[in-house]
């Protein structure tokens, strides 16, 4: 991804970077506490929920850092991110709702935790998108 | 939409990245706009307009318009 085509004030850039990067790894932190406390205390459902939970405010703060990047963008800068992020939300929509579907009919054999995997996925294809996206500008 | 705003631009002999420091946009924006590929939104035509001193319609002109012009 050109750096110049990210936010064009540096300032933006590095703090959208730290604050993703801060929110990642609390998130983590948070999840595998969660995990671990579930398996190891044996918490009834509830409480695996509660556990649970405490990701989604990590996940907020990295959507906040994410919505203040874009409206740090000029308009074509937003424009891209805009169709980037439309073609990475169509291709993962579709592609799992279609693995799902495989999987039904065991087209495909059942993945374990399949969920895990969307987010990177997500990510990849955002970036994938974006670079296609910048070369139609250029 | 044509524009001259690469003529505009070599007549003040500014470069890209000083227009885009006018503009508040990126230099790949200045970039996009020149070569076509990006049509800027109405605030931003009107202040390139602004920048340049000039009336809007002096910097941009609906292709369609050109050609029934020239023909």
């Amino acid at each position: 991804m050109s750096a110049d085509l990210w936010p064009s004030n540096s300032a933006s850039a590095n703090k959208f970077a730290r604050e993703v990067w801060v929110g990642v790894a609390l998130y983590l932190v948070a999840m595998a506490i969660g995990v671990l406390m579930s398996w190891r205390l044996h918490l009834p459902q509830w409480g695996a929920i509660l556990m649970g939970s405490a990701t989604i405010g990590y996940a907020l703060s990295m959507l906040r850092a994410l919505l203040r990047m874009l409206s740090s963008l000029d308009e074509m800068q937003r424009r891209m991110q805009h169709e980037a992020l439309l073609i990475t939300a169509a291709v993962v929509g579709f592609g799992s709702f279609a693995y799902s579907m495989f999987e039904v009919t065991g087209v495909v054999p059942t993945m374990p935790h399949a969920l895990f995997f969307v987010l990177p996925v997500m990510i990849l294809i955002w970036r994938v998108a974006f670079l296609f996206v910048v070369r139609r500008y250029q | 939409m044509k524009n001259r705003l690469r003529v505009l631009r070599a007549e003040r002999n500014w470069s890209q990245a000083d227009l885009a420091t006018r503009l508040d946009v990126s230099r790949q924006s200045v970039n996009a706009i020149e070569t076509g590929k990006y049509d800027p939104s109405l605030p931003l035509a009107f202040k390139i307009a602004r920048v340049f001193d000039l009336p809007i319609e002096q910097i941009f002109s609906d292709e369609s318009e050109v050609q029934a012009a020239a023909e």
